[in-house]
C-alpha cells in the first residue's frame, strides 16, 4: 500500500471565500451562481479582513439565519399565503445581515497531515458538510463530506475485492 | 469446417477424398449400404423415368441422371445420406426453361438440356467456391414448401394428359392454366385404356404401401400395368387411336448401352444467344437445386446428428451436374423421398447412394428391353400421386400459421410458380425470403425503459412510454446495414417536445459496426439541433473500440458514456442519474432565462414540486452496507459535484422506507472505534477494518422515521421544517408514498433567492477569490 491518505490528498484547492463583512444577500447570490450550483458547493469560507480564517457559512447556516425564529414556533400557517408573504418579507430584511453574524465560528479544522479516521470523526460527530484545512492560520483547502466519504469508500471497497463478492 | 465423414478431417480434393473413402470403407457398413441402396433404387428407378418425362425427355435420361450425378454428388458432397438425382421440381423447371428452345434455335432438346445442366453445375460450383454455403440459411423453408407445392400442381396438370392418353399441342403451352385449358378441351378424346392404366398405377402407388410399408407401390404398379399392356397388346399399332403410349415411343427408348460419355454438342458449336437465354434459368436452377439439396440434407442431418458443411454440399451438387452434363444427365438435386428412404433403410455412409446408382445400372442392364414396354400413362399415374404428395398440406398449414411473413413467402412463391415462368418463381421466393429475413433480423428491436420507483426499470413497447423529459431507449438485436435507415427514423419518433435527454442502452445490441456508429452519429446530430442531450449506456468493449476510433466517444463526451458493467448496478441506472441531472440543469436554466416578470408570478405559492430536485439515490432496503457504499460513491463519482446526498431506501412497492445519511455510512465504516485508535493503523489495515461491517443489512442502519412531504407542500412549510427540525434533505413523495424527488437546502435557498429576487452573482465581488 502506498502512502496513507491524508487531508492534503483530499482537499479541494478551489473554494469560495467571502469576507465577514459581506451581507447574506451577497452570500446567497454567490451560492445561486450556476457554476457554484453545478459544482454542488454549499459552503463559503469566511475570512477576516486580515485573510485569516474566521468561520464557514454553509447552506445550513445561511438558511437558519434567513428564516426568522418566530417561524419555528408558528403552527397555524399551512395554507396561509399571507403568512408566506410575512415570512418572505422578514427573510428579505435578513438578507442585509452581515455574514459574521450568520456564520459558524465553532467549526473544527483539519491540518494537511490529518489522517482519514480523524476527518471522518470530525465530520461525523458534528454532521458537518465540509471541513476547512488550515495551515498556519490560513485556509489552504476545503474538504467536503463527499470527498471524505469517497475516499473511505474507495479504501474499504478495495479491501473487499479480494474477498468473495457480497451476496445479493 | 467439419467433415462429412464420421471421423475424418476434411479432404482437400475430391480425388483424395474418393481414394480415402474407398480405402477406409469399413466392410461392416457394406451390407447396410447395399441394402439401403437397393431400396432406394427400387423406388428411384420408376421415379427417375417419370421425372425425365416431366422434363419432357425420354425416361432413360432420368436413369442416367440417377447414376452419374448421384455418384459424383454423393462422393463429393457433405451429407452422408443425401441421394442426388432427378427431382420433380427441378425437372419441372427444366421443362419450363427448355421446352420452347429446340424449335427456336433448331437444336436438339437433349443438347439444350445438357448445356443447361453444365451451366447449372458451374453456377453451383461458383457458389461453393465463394463459400456461400451459409446463404442457404437465409432462404426460408417456406420457399421450398411453396415452390414444391406449386411444382406439384404444375406436374399434375402436365401429366393429366398422359393419364388421359390425349395429345396436347406440344410444349407450346407453358403456363399451367394454358395446359389445363388444353387438357380440359381434350377430355372428350380420353383414351379409356390409358386412363385405366394410369388410375391403376396410381392406386397401386397409394394403396400397396398401406398394406405393407415396405411394398414398392410404384414399381409393382408399373410392372403390373406394363405386363398387362404388353399381354393385352394395347401398345400395338393396331389399337389405332386407343393405342397406349409406351416408353419406347418417347425418344430412343432404353437400351443396354451404358457408354454414356459425350461432350455436349453445344460446347463445340456454341450458340451465344441460346447460352445467354439459358443463363438466368441456370442461375435459378442452381439456386433451387442447392436450396433443395441443402434443406433435405439439413432435415436428415437433424435426425442423423451429422454436422453439415453447406459449402461442400454446394461443391458436391455442382460437380454432380458438371460431370453429369458429360454423361447425358440432366440437372439433378437432392431427392427428398429417396434421401428419406435411404436414411430409413439403415444407410451408414454415402456409399448407400453410390449403391443405389449401381443397382440402377444393374436394372438397366437386366431390364432395359422390358422397361421399354412401360406405359407412359402408368408413369403419369405415379407422377400424379407424387405431385399430389408434393403439396404438403401439413407443412403448408404450418407455414401459414407461422405468421404473416411466412405466409407471404409461401404463397408468394406458390402463386408465382403458377403464373410466372418457373425460374422467376424461384427468384421471387428467394427474394421474398431474404427480404423478410432482413426485415426481421436486420431490425434492432427498440423498447423503452421507464424507471420504476424501486430503482428498477419497466420495459415498455417502443413509443408507448408517457412523454417525459428523459427517454430511455433499449436497443436489442442485430444491426445490419439494411436496418440503419429504419432505425434512424424510429429513434426520432421517440422525441417529444418535452424530451431533454435521450438515453440509449446498447447492451443487448449485436453486430454493431460502422452502420451503428453512423446511426449514433446522425442521431446525436439530430438531438443536438433540438437541444436534447444524449447519454449512452451498456457500452460493451467492442463498441468502445469502434466509438473511440470513430471519434464518437469524444463527441458524445465521457461523462455521458456509461460502460457495460458486470457489477451490481447496471450502467443504465448511472446513465439515468446523469440524465436526471442534465434534465434538472436544463430545467433550471430555462427558468432562469424566463426573466423577471415571470419569476415574480412564479414566486407566489411555490410548492415542493417546483423546488425539488428529481435526482435522488433510491435503493432497495434488502441490500447490505457494502452495496450502499458502492452505490453512493459511484453516484458521487459520476455526478462530480461536491454535494452529498443521503440514500433513500424503498420497500418493494417503491414506498419510502428509510434514509441513510452519508454521516451514518461513515460512522459504520469507523465501526465504533475512535479516530485516535484508527490512526494507529496504516491504510491497508484501516481499509480492512472499515469493511468489517460491510455485510450489515442497511435495513438495520437506516433512519426509519422519515417524514416525507407531498408535492404540493408550500415553500414556507418546507423552510420551517428544514430549520426547525434540522433536516438537511426533505424527501418529496407522491400519493403512493413513492419518492419522487427531494428538497435540499440548496434548493430552498435557490427558491428563496428567486422569490426575493436575489440575482445570481454576475461578477465575483472583490472579496471573493477563487483559486
Amino acid at each position: 500500500m502506498a502512502e496513507n491518505i491524508r487531508a492534503k490528498d483530499l482537499m479541494r484547492l478551489s473554494f469560495l471565500r467571502l469576507g465577514a463583512g459581506h451581507t447574506l444577500r451577497e452570500a446567497l447570490s454567490i451560492l445561486l451562481d450556476p457554476q457554484t450550483r453545478e459544482d454542488g458547493c454549499r459552503v463559503l469560507i469566511v475570512l477576516n479582513p486580515d485573510a485569516g480564517f474566521a468561520g464557514i457559512l454553509t447552506t445550513r447556516y445561511l438558511l437558519r439565519a434567513l428564516v426568522p425564529d418566530w417561524v419555528r414556533e408558528e403552527t397555524d400557517f399551512e395554507d396561509n399565503l399571507a403568512f408566506e408573504k410575512r415570512l418572505l418579507d422578514s427573510m428579505e430584511e435578513k438578507l442585509e445581515m452581515k455574514v459574521a453574524e450568520a456564520m459558524n465560528r465553532d467549526v473544527p479544522t483539519a491540518t494537511p497531515g490529518d489522517r482519514l479516521p480523524r476527518l471522518i470523526e470530525c465530520m461525523q460527530d458534528k454532521r458537518l458538510d465540509c471541513l476547512p484545512v488550515v495551515e498556519q492560520g490560513r485556509v489552504v483547502g476545503v474538504i467536503h463530506l463527499t470527498d471524505v466519504f469517497n475516499a473511505a469508500a474507495r479504501l474499504a471497497l478495495a479491501a473487499q475485492t479480494d474477498d468473495a463478492p457480497p451476496g445479493r | 469446417m467439419d467433415s462429412g465423414f464420421p471421423d475424418a478431417e476434411r479432404p482437400r480434393r475430391t480425388e483424395a477424398a474418393l481414394a480415402r473413402i474407398l480405402a477406409r470403407y469399413p466392410l461392416e457398413h457394406l451390407r447396410h449400404d447395399a441394402v439401403a441402396g437397393l431400396t432406394v433404387a427400387v423406388m428411384g428407378v420408376p421415379q427417375a423415368m417419370g421425372y425425365a418425362m416431366i422434363a419432357g425427355l425420354p425416361p432413360v435420361y432420368g436413369l442416367y441422371t440417377s447414376i452419374v450425378c448421384c455418384i459424383v454428388a454423393a462422393l463429393s458432397g457433405s451429407s452422408n445420406h443425401l441421394v442426388t438425382g432427378p427431382t420433380n421440381a427441378i425437372c419441372m423447371v427444366i421443362l419450363s426453361l427448355t421446352a420452347h428452345l429446340p424449335a427456336k434455335y433448331n437444336v436438339d432438346l437433349l443438347q439444350v438440356v445438357l448445356l443447361l445442366t453444365l451451366m447449372t453445375g458451374l453456377v453451383q460450383l461458383a457458389f461453393g467456391a465463394l463459400r456461400m454455403g451459409g446463404i442457404v440459411r437465409y432462404v426460408s423453408n417456406s420457399v421450398v414448401v411453396g415452390f414444391t407445392a406449386g411444382a406439384g400442381v404444375l406436374i399434375a396438370t402436365n401429366q393429366l394428359r398422359n393419364v388421359l392418353g390425349i395429345q396436347v399441342g406440344g410444349g407450346k403451352a407453358e403456363r399451367f392454366y394454358e395446359v389445363l385449358w388444353l387438357t380440359v378441351k381434350g377430355i372428350p378424346d380420353t383414351n379409356p385404356y390409358a386412363l385405366s392404366i394410369g388410375v391403376f398405377t396410381a392406386l397401386c402407388v397409394v394403396l400397396l404401401p398401406k398394406i405393407d410399408r415396405r411394398m414398392p407401390g410404384a414399381l409393382v404398379g408399373i410392372a403390373l400395368s406394363g405386363a398387362l399392356v404388353f399381354l393385352m397388346g394395347w401398345h400395338g399399332e393396331e389399337m389405332g387411336a386407343a393405342r397406349i403410349g409406351i416408353v419406347k415411343d418417347i425418344g430412343e427408348g432404353i437400351g443396354r448401352n451404358l457408354d454414356l460419355f459425350s461432350v455436349p454438342h453445344l460446347l463445340f458449336h456454341p450458340n451465344p444467344e441460346l447460352t445467354r437465354e439459358l443463363g438466368t434459368g441456370a442461375v435459378a436452377l442452381a439456386i433451387l437445386g442447392l436450396i433443395e439439396a441443402a434443406s433435405i440434407a439439413r432435415a436428415v442431418a437433424a435426425s442423423s446428428g451429422q454436422r453439415l458443411n453447406f459449402t461442400r454440399e454446394f461443391v458436391g451438387q455442382g460437380l454432380g451436374n458438371c460431370v453429369g452434363a458429360f454423361f447425358l444427365n440432366f440437372a439433378g438435386s437432392g431427392s427428398f423421398t429417396r434421401t428419406a428412404v435411404c436414411f430409413q433403410s439403415g444407410a451408414r455412409t454415402r456409399m448407400a447412394a453410390v449403391f443405389s446408382a449401381l443397382w440402377t445400372v444393374l436394372t438397366i442392364l437386366i431390364f432395359a428391353p422390358v422397361a421399354n414396354y412401360i406405359p407412359a400413362a402408368s408413369l403419369a399415374g405415379m407422377l400424379i400421386v407424387i405431385a399430389y404428395s408434393m403439396i404438403e398440406r401439413h407443412r403448408l398449414r404450418l407455414a401459414w400459421k407461422s405468421g404473416f411473413n411466412s405466409r407471404v413467402v409461401l404463397f408468394g412463391t406458390l402463386g408465382s410458380t403458377l403464373v410466372l415462368p418457373l425460374e422467376y418463381a424461384i427468384f421471387v421466393g428467394v427474394f421474398l425470403s431474404i427480404f423478410f429475413l432482413l426485415k426481421i433480423t436486420g431490425r434492432a428491436d427498440l423498447t423503452q425503459l421507464v424507471p420504476r420507483p424501486d430503482a428498477g426499470f419497466d420495459e415498455v413497447p417502443f413509443d408507448r412510454a408517457a412523454p417525459s423529459p428523459i427517454v430511455t431507449v433499449n436497443m436489442e438485436g442485430d444491426l445490419y446495414f439494411a436496418a440503419v435507415e429504419d432505425l434512424d427514423y424510429e429513434l426520432q419518433r421517440v422525441l417529444t417536445p418535452k424530451t431533454r435527454v435521450v438515453i440509449l442502452r446498447m447492451k443487448r445490441l449485436r453486430a454493431v459496426g460502422s452502420s451503428a456508429i453512423a446511426v449514433l452519429e446522425h442521431f446525436y446530430e439530430v438531438l443536438r439541433k433540438r437541444n436534447v442531450s444524449l447519454v449512452v449506456c451498456g457500452i460493451e468493449p467492442d463498441l468502445v473500440e469502434v466509438m473511440t476510433s470513430s471519434g464518437l466517444r469524444r463527441v458524445i463526451g465521457e461523462p455521458n458514456i456509461f460502460y457495460a458493467d458486470s457489477k451490481l448496478f447496471q450502467s443504465t441506472e448511472l446513465a439515468m442519474a446523469r440524465a436526471l441531472s442534465i434534465a434538472e440543469m436544463e430545467r433550471r436554466r430555462e427558468r432562469a432565462a424566463a426573466g423577471g416578470a415571470e419569476r415574480r408570478a412564479e414566486a407566489a405559492g411555490l410548492v415542493a414540486r417546483d423546488v425539488m430536485t428529481r435526482h435522488c439515490i433510491r435503493f432497495g432496503q434488502e441490500h447490505q452496507l457494502r452495496e450502499a457504499i458502492w452505490l453512493v460513491s459511484e453516484m458521487n463519482r459520476r455526478r462530480k459535484t461536491a454535494e452529498d446526498q443521503p440514500l433513500f431506501l424503498q420497500d418493494r412497492e417503491g414506498k419510502l422506507a428509510g434514509e441513510l445519511s452519508t454521516w451514518r455510512l461513515l460512522r459504520e465504516m469507523a465501526a465504533g472505534k475512535a479516530a485516535a485508535e484508527l490512526c494507529r493503523m496504516d491504510d491497508a489495515e484501516l481499509a480492512r477494518h472499515m469493511s468489517d461491517r460491510f455485510q450489515t443489512p442497511i435495513h438495520d442502519l437506516a433512519r426509519r422515521d422519515v417524514s416525507s412531504f407531498a408535492m404540493e407542500t408550500p415553500l414556507s412549510v418546507l423552510l420551517r421544517k428544514s430549520v426547525a427540525e434540522d433536516r438537511r434533505v426533505l424527501p418529496v413523495c407522491d400519493e403512493g408514498g413513492r419518492l419522487v424527488g427531494l428538497v435540499r437546502e440548496s434548493d430552498l435557498l435557490i427558491a428563496v433567492g428567486k422569490v426575493l429576487r436575489v440575482a445570481a452573482v454576475e461578477q465575483a465581488p472583490t472579496a471573493i477569490t477563487q483559486r
